[in-house]
């Protein structure tokens, strides 16, 4: 079984490959944090969610992996806003709303509708990349296409928790859920 | 598609009978230079080593990640790092998704390429139409007819043949191609009759897509045996809702001169088919969406030379052809595509004439024999997906098809007498599943389907499956079910001097078992064992007549199939992605106590996509071998191990894309078994082609631009 050898010789070869060439991009997890770091940017939050014109904006991590939390140090103490970004990991229920950023990672359904509803009106922008997160009443989606990420965005929750986005955010969403101007987008 | 000529014993009879194993064709290279290898894979492993070690020194660009405006990261091209959905997990079967982004990476041509990446399947190409098989049964004789190929869900196989069209003749341009899903085992408690192996999902581009083609994209490709390919696609929404999707190809393959050594002899210009591989193909694809209505049409249009003297006709005859048409409708009414309760309503219209153009020789004049196909059908479904009920998924619909036409016809130039028979035919189905969670980790899923054709025959198929989560990441499937297929008026009617018709033949029947195992680890690694025992009853099999010489078909004694499929499947951050595959399988005509022909015992593949240096260039590397097969004349074709490599510049420019593939990097000499259509067994001596060699180291370049 000649033949055999050397498709067990090649396939070998193949994985080879693939840990010699497997570097130099960026990954979905890096791609996701760059997309939050921009709606840092882009999302006006009401003055009293600040105590301070110095005070950070705060970015909390709930229900992701020890990976993708590492990821998010990468954007640790930049500059938006004219704020320092901190990240805050784990954070408990009771303080969600001292947050002004909250990434879900496992949105599922039940435990977020659950979330939602702790924070209440705070003005908290939800981000997550959990299928259908938006329609439970999360702010910002990020989904992943084939070979591109994009976002879709319930501005209906955004007007709940008081906080507004630049027209060129919502121009890039691919979805946008606004029940005042009906049948704009979808 | 098929067998004709008339005379054709005397025609076998004159030709040399002599029959040994393969032989060399003309022109190709004996010698794949081991050096040149060695040499290609240090300049790899170099350059790799030379972009890992940039990546290392420069750490600045991936830590970066605010130098990125959202537009930029938009565009960026990310590889999801796992399509595995939960979905999958929870199926009654274990699923294969190849999306377009594959089809780009591994340079695929045709769909034939695309599903022969797939864990199990194996493909056949006699020169003129490519075949596929599955589990050990890739029977000879049959046009796919026991693989279900459905287009965004509708029907492709036609009313005569059951022909699934997976060679340069199908009907969509596969640069079309979203992604295609397959679905392995029998599948006619949905679908009915020819889900038998199989279920081959082709699902289309839409302009709807955001990432997909809006506005115009043109494409053209030049390749070995001058071969060129132009395609323009436009797709564009509408400010009032109508999308619009319209996409145009035409495809010229001149091909090489081929050598066979069956037929060198002096009076068979020694062996040499001289412009007969030539294939040609435009084919027209048009998609509109308004709301909950889809229209959907296609036409597409092949002539291919048949250089193999298949079909009894002379060899090098220039007038050896067959010309394969399509054409179907189909508007579809989808409502409540979120909701609890889904509704799909369809109606459709489709023909597939086939002529086929078989010269043969009778007392030193050539004779053109036409063989005719006239499939026409339209029919109808209605299928309703409905979660209203806590714990439970149905699905429910019915289906009605009425083949108008299923003519066929044979006639010499020369006369206006020949053989024609007009049939038609009717047929419903009703089905229901139900997949229902028993309990936080038992899901059973069970169906069954209702099946009336020709007047008062009728049949029940039942499926059911066992599907149990050990925790999180990890599934048991248990799954028994079962699937028909009737025969085809091809199979019933046709004859010709060299071919008997059977109406007498019964559908035939399968039986399969299979035991699954899934498991996934941290959404980034996959796999999956699948054990199963298939056994068939009245398999309708193409079988030469040893008195007559004549091609008939038969059901014959059961055959039995057993063995295991093992797949593993990571995927990395960066887009890099692995998928290996090893199918295991025998089969046993119970009749013989041997194994069928065309049957590998033996299937493995690997496919690998890696970015290089970053995603703007990407290489896609697959490596496939397929064991030795018997052929129909108990000769062997051996087995092989075929390499293809596909780089690929998405984002090199904003608009350009460009690849560069190499098929058979490593010019690997090989054969597949032929089928009735170009060997044949007079009185106990095989003549014809026992195997057919296949293309050697080939190139292609391609060019795609987003206006």
């Amino acid at each position: 079984m000649a033949a055999l050898k050397r498709a067990i010789f090649f396939l070998a070869l193949g994985f080879y490959a693939n840990f010699v060439f497997g570097a130099g991009a960026l990954s979905e997890a890096q791609v996701k944090v760059a997309f939050v770091y921009n709606f840092a940017k882009f999302t006006t939050w009401p003055s009293t969610a600040f105590s301070t014109p110095q005070s950070p904006l705060i970015l909390c991590l709930i229900r992701t992996n020890d990976n993708a939390a590492a990821v998010f140090s990468a954007i640790e103490g930049k500059q938006a806003q004219g704020r320092t970004l901190q990240i805050k990991r784990s954070v408990r229920s009771e303080d969600l709303k001292a947050c002004h950023i909250l990434y879900v990672g496992d949105a599922d359904e039940k435990s977020t509708i659950e979330t939602l509803r702790t924070l209440g009106e705070a003005p908290v922008l939800t981000i997550a990349d959990t299928e259908g997160f938006i329609h439970f009443g999360g702010i910002i989606e990020l989904v992943a296409a084939d070979s591109n990420i994009q976002f879709e965005v319930n501005l209906d929750a955004a007007r709940h928790a008081n906080i507004s986005f630049s027209a060129q955010l919502l121009k890039l969403s691919k979805v946008v859920l606004d029940s005042q101007a009906k049948g704009r987008h979808q | 598609m098929r067998n004709a000529g008339k005379n054709l014993a005397t025609a076998w009879k004159s030709r040399r009978a002599a029959f040994s194993k393969p032989m060399e064709t003309a022109n190709s290279q004996r010698h794949p230079s081991l050096r040149r290898i060695f040499l290609f894979f240090c300049y790899i492993a170099a350059t790799g080593l030379v972009s890992s070690n940039t990546a290392k020194a420069a750490p600045a660009e991936d830590d970066d990640l605010t130098q990125f405006s959202l537009e930029q990261l938009i565009n960026l091209n990310v590889y999801s790092a796992s399509k595995f959905t939960q979905k999958a997990s929870d199926a009654p079967s274990a699923v294969t998704v190849i999306t377009a982004a594959d089809i780009k990476a591994y340079g695929y041509r045709k769909l034939v390429d695309i599903l022969k990446s797939i864990r199990g399947i194996y493909g056949r190409y006699d020169r003129n139409y490519d075949f596929i098989g599955l589990r050990g049964f890739g029977r000879p004789g049959d046009y796919n007819s026991r693989f279900l190929l459905l287009l965004d869900g509708y029907r492709l196989n036609d009313a005569v043949y059951d022909t699934a069209t997976v060679g340069t003749e199908f009907i969509l341009d596969v640069d079309l191609i979203d992604r295609v899903e397959f679905v392995p085992g029998p599948g006619s408690s949905i679908y009915g009759s020819n889900a038998f192996f199989g279920v081959v999902n082709v699902i289309t581009r839409t302009a709807k897509d955001v990432k997909d083609v809006k506005g115009l994209e043109a494409s053209l490709e030049t390749a070995s045996y001058n071969t060129n390919k132009a395609r323009l696609t436009y797709g564009k929404e509408l400010d009032n809702g109508l999308h619009v999707l319209l996409s145009n190809s035409f495809y010229y393959s001149k091909g090489r001169n081929l050598y066979f050594k069956e037929f060198d002899t002096a009076s068979t210009n020694n062996g040499i088919a001289q412009n007969l591989d030539y294939d040609r193909y435009g084919n027209f694809f048009t998609k509109l969406s308004y709301n909950a209505f889809t229209l959907m049409a296609a036409y597409s249009e092949r002539k291919k030379g048949v250089p193999t003297s298949a079909y009894g006709t002379p060899f090098n005859d220039p007038n050896t052809h067959t010309i394969d048409k399509q054409t179907f409708i189909d508007l579809q009414y989808n409502q409540g595509h979120d909701e609890k309760l889904n509704m799909m309503a369809r109606v459709f219209y489709g023909e597939f004439p086939y002529d086929g153009s078989l010269p043969y020789t009778d007392n030193n004049t050539v004779i053109i024999n036409h063989d005719l196909a006239r499939p026409q059908w339209w029919g109808g479904e209605l299928k309703f997906v409905n979660t209203q009920f806590n714990k439970h998924k149905l699905v429910y619909g019915a289906e009605y098809r009425d083949n108008i036409r299923q003519d066929l016809s044979n006639y010499d130039d020369d006369s206006t007498t020949g053989y024609s028979e007009s049939h038609s035919s009717r047929r419903y189905g009703i089905y229901i599943q139900d997949e229902y969670a028993l309990r936080e980790n038992w899901i059973i899923n069970a169906g069954m389907r209702y099946d009336s054709y020709g007047g008062a025959s009728n049949i029940i198929n039942p499926r059911l499956g066992l599907i149990y989560k050990l925790d999180t990441s990890s599934t048991v499937k248990l799954l028994y079910g079962t699937a028909f297929r009737t025969p085809n008026a091809y199979e019933l009617y046709y004859q010709t001097d060299l071919d008997k018709p059977n109406p007498t033949l019964k559908p035939e029947k399968i039986k399969t078992y299979d035991l699954i195992f899934e498991k996934y680890y941290d959404n980034r690694f996959r796999f999956v064992i699948d054990a199963f025992y298939y056994k068939t009853r009245d398999l309708i099999d193409q079988r030469n007549d040893p008195l007559d010489g004549k091609s008939t078909f038969l059901n014959i004694a059961p055959v039995e199939a057993r063995g295991a499929e093992f797949e593993a499947e990571r995927h990395w951050g960066n887009g890099a992605k692995i998928r290996a595959s090893l199918a295991l399988q025998k089969t046993r005509d119970s009749a013989t106590g041997a194994a069928l022909s065309n049957s590998p015992e033996l299937l493995v593949k690997f496919n690998g996509l890696t970015p290089l240096f970053s995603t703007k260039l990407q290489s896609g590397f697959e490596v496939q071998y397929t064991g030795r097969r018997d052929t129909t004349n108990a000769g062997t074709a051996g087995g092989y191990v075929i390499a293809n490599l596909t780089l690929l510049a998405g984002q090199w420019t904003k608009n350009l894309e460009m690849s560069m593939s190499v098929y058979n990097m490593f010019d690997k000499r090989y054969a597949d078994p032929g089928g009735d259509e170009v060997s044949n067994t007079i009185a106990g001596t095989p003549s014809g082609l026992d195997t057919i060699y296949q293309d050697g180291r080939n190139y292609r370049f391609k060019l795609t631009y987003h206006f």
